[in-house]
């Protein structure tokens, strides 16, 4: 069921309404039919395999609960009377020990879960289709039995409230991966329909579709035809040009879908967590990774970088590189080996193939050395005069990070390593931009694309542009527009619907999203 | 406090961990510094600072460090 389909708008509609009514009805049960669109939409999709979710989110409710008791009661027997320090002590760590293998058991439980589905049961050669989301709400029911453990929050009596929270239909096609501290105000109230979150959601939802299916629909039949298995034939250029469609192709499916996710979600009074801060004007690939699946990232940061960098060898390595070699040796290792676990790490959330490795990989090792270099570059700056903070070098370092950015596609898209690395070479040493620009005009004469096409794709692209320049300002292209005249307004959004509308007669098919795959 | 103000300059000499009250708002402590001092706490105070508690709030100050200690320490 895709956001197009008329089953998806049936599906939205008929909930919308039963949600509105209920609300009237009985404000304090009006989440019942949140859950009951949640359960319905999973079914819809994955039928018998929505045992998958309840199963982590009965898991993670009764373990939570376990862990927090254990807590109180822990607490309640280090307050009896005459106990001397170090009994209270005894009695603190070995409830601590306790507690900690609970939570690696349940945290444990859910992570084998994914694996066992995405992992090990297609290297096996036995696939089953992945329950929908499932690679999302795991790491979402692992967040919340994590804070539980660390006193973020109580945990929630309710089971329901807690498989709510885990199978909340908008967030299962592609993200984002929620928090339960963000989402359950919003999810378990009661909500009216208010005219400008109403306004807020549909603009929000076109603009949202425009990026979807007049950029990233558009550009996939010249991604596909440019980067695939055969690449390593091509000349650099039309790779190179392939990866930069890529670029734009990748950046519209993601975050439009997540628009149109959260314009969804907004119609039932849930505010989502955001995913995307304008990533391409990143002046770094550390920093792209901040505004680029920020839910993703954050959820890597808080669940594994953290934990890691603070465990007692990791700390103690630090502490004796530091000592020997000085505190920028010690930093570096120690976050270098951090972050490459970590990217190694995002590149297997997207699939078991060796290539989405390597992709991790080679954003890890970038991130890790430009931090162990970041002393030679800052030389490097004062012997040539340059000024780091400048604009010509905030300039630079965008451009720098798109084009690693634009490189990652090689692994990101193609299939085999070994293409990928090919590409690479070719785009160094075999760029032929004349060979490039005879294939690209190949494209065209084969059908692959169309004139229309490009245009409709590179006109949304440049009002995507604007779009992104003006929030990376600090304006609201938003609320520029909602305070318009209403006849600039509606010319607004009718160029929007056409141009929708037009892609669609252009289009060679329509696409799902890329990261409902992962 | 004093043990605790060593195992700040052991992580970094070159700030005034004594009477800052902004070392995270003004940036002068870098996250991995914060990690870093994570662990050294951690170790020295034999304590578990969650991740959850890894906010600026904590941070900014070396007594607002002490008092997350102190917390922990009683819970």
């Amino acid at each position: 069921m895709a956001f197009y389909s008329v089953a998806f708008f049936g599906f939205v509609l008929l909930f919308i309404i039963l949600h509105d009514l209920v609300g009237e009805i009985s404000p304090k049960n009006q989440w019942i039919v949140r859950l009951l669109a949640g359960l319905s939409f999973f079914v819809f999709l994955s039928g018998v395999r929505i045992v998958f979710v309840l199963v982590s989110a009965l898991s993670v409710w009764d373990g939570a609960r376990i862990i927090h008791k254990y807590d109180l009661k822990n607490k309640e027997m280090r307050k009896r009377e005459g106990l001397s320090k170090d009994e209270k002590k005894a009695i603190k760590e070995k409830g601590q020990r306790a507690k900690r293998t609970y939570l690696l058991s349940i945290a444990g439980f859910n992570l084998l879960l994914l694996i066992l589905v995405k992992y090990y049961l297609p290297v096996a050669n036995h696939p089953i289709a992945l329950p929908i989301g499932i690679s999302f709400y795991t790491l979402m029911a692992v967040s919340y039995i994590v804070d539980v453990y660390g006193s973020k929050y109580e945990p929630e009596g309710n089971f329901v409230k807690v498989l709510l929270y885990l199978c909340w239909f908008p967030q299962l096609i592609q993200g984002p991966i929620n928090r339960f501290d963000t989402v359950k105000d919003d999810l378990f109230s009661h909500h009216r329909l208010h005219a400008p979150d109403m306004r807020y959601a549909f603009y929000l939802f076109l603009f949202g579709a425009v990026k979807k299916y007049a950029i990233a629909d558009l550009l996939a039949p010249i991604v596909n035809a440019a980067l695939n298995n055969d690449s390593a034939a091509y000349p650099g250029s039309f790779a190179l040009f392939g990866a930069l469609m890529f670029a734009v192709q990748q950046y519209a499916d993601f975050s439009g879908g997540i628009d149109m996710s959260i314009a969804v979600s907004l119609l039932f009074g849930v505010k989502m967590n955001e995913n995307f801060r304008q990533p391409y004007f990143s002046t770094s690939l550390a920093q792209f990774w901040r505004r680029w699946h920020m839910t993703l990232g954050s959820w890597m940061r808080d669940y594994v970088f953290y934990p890691f960098v603070t465990l007692k060898p990791i700390a103690d390595l630090n502490k004796a590189v530091s000592k020997r070699f000085g505190n920028h040796a010690g930093r570096s290792l120690i976050g270098g080996i951090s972050n490459i676990l970590v990217f190694a790490l995002v590149g297997l959330w997207h699939g078991p193939e060796k290539h989405f490795l390597f992709w991790g990989l080679y954003n890890g090792i970038i991130i890790a050395a430009s931090d162990a270099l970041s002393p030679a570059f800052s030389k490097i700056n004062t012997l040539l005069h340059i000024d780091p903070d400048g604009k010509g070098m905030y300039v630079f370092r965008i451009v720098r990070t798109f084009l690693i950015i634009t490189f990652a596609g090689f692994f990101d898209v193609i299939g085999p390593v070994s293409v990928g690395i090919k590409c690479f070479i070719n785009t160094a040493f075999h760029f032929m931009p004349s060979v490039g620009a005879g294939m690209i005009a190949q494209l065209f004469a084969d059908g692959v694309t169309s004139v229309p096409a490009v245009v409709t794709a590179a006109v949304a692209t440049v009002i995507l542009i604007i779009n992104s320049v003006s929030k990376e300002r600090g304006r609201s292209p938003r609320e520029y527009v909602c305070a318009q005249k209403f006849y600039v307004r509606w010319i607004i959004c009718f160029s929007l619907i056409m141009i929708l509308l037009y892609s669609f007669t252009v289009s060679s098919g329509i696409r799902g999203f890329m990261y409902a795959a992962f | 406090m004093d043990e605790l103000l060593e195992l700040l300059k052991d992580v970094r000499d070159d700030v005034d961990f004594e009477n800052c009250e902004s070392l995270i708002d003004d940036g002068i402590l870098a996250s991995f510094d914060i990690l870093q001092i994570i662990a050294a706490i951690n170790e020295e105070f034999d304590v578990e600072i969650p991740a959850t508690s890894i906010i600026p709030a904590n941070f900014n100050s070396a007594k607002a460090m002490m008092a997350l200690i102190t917390k922990l320490q009683e819970d």
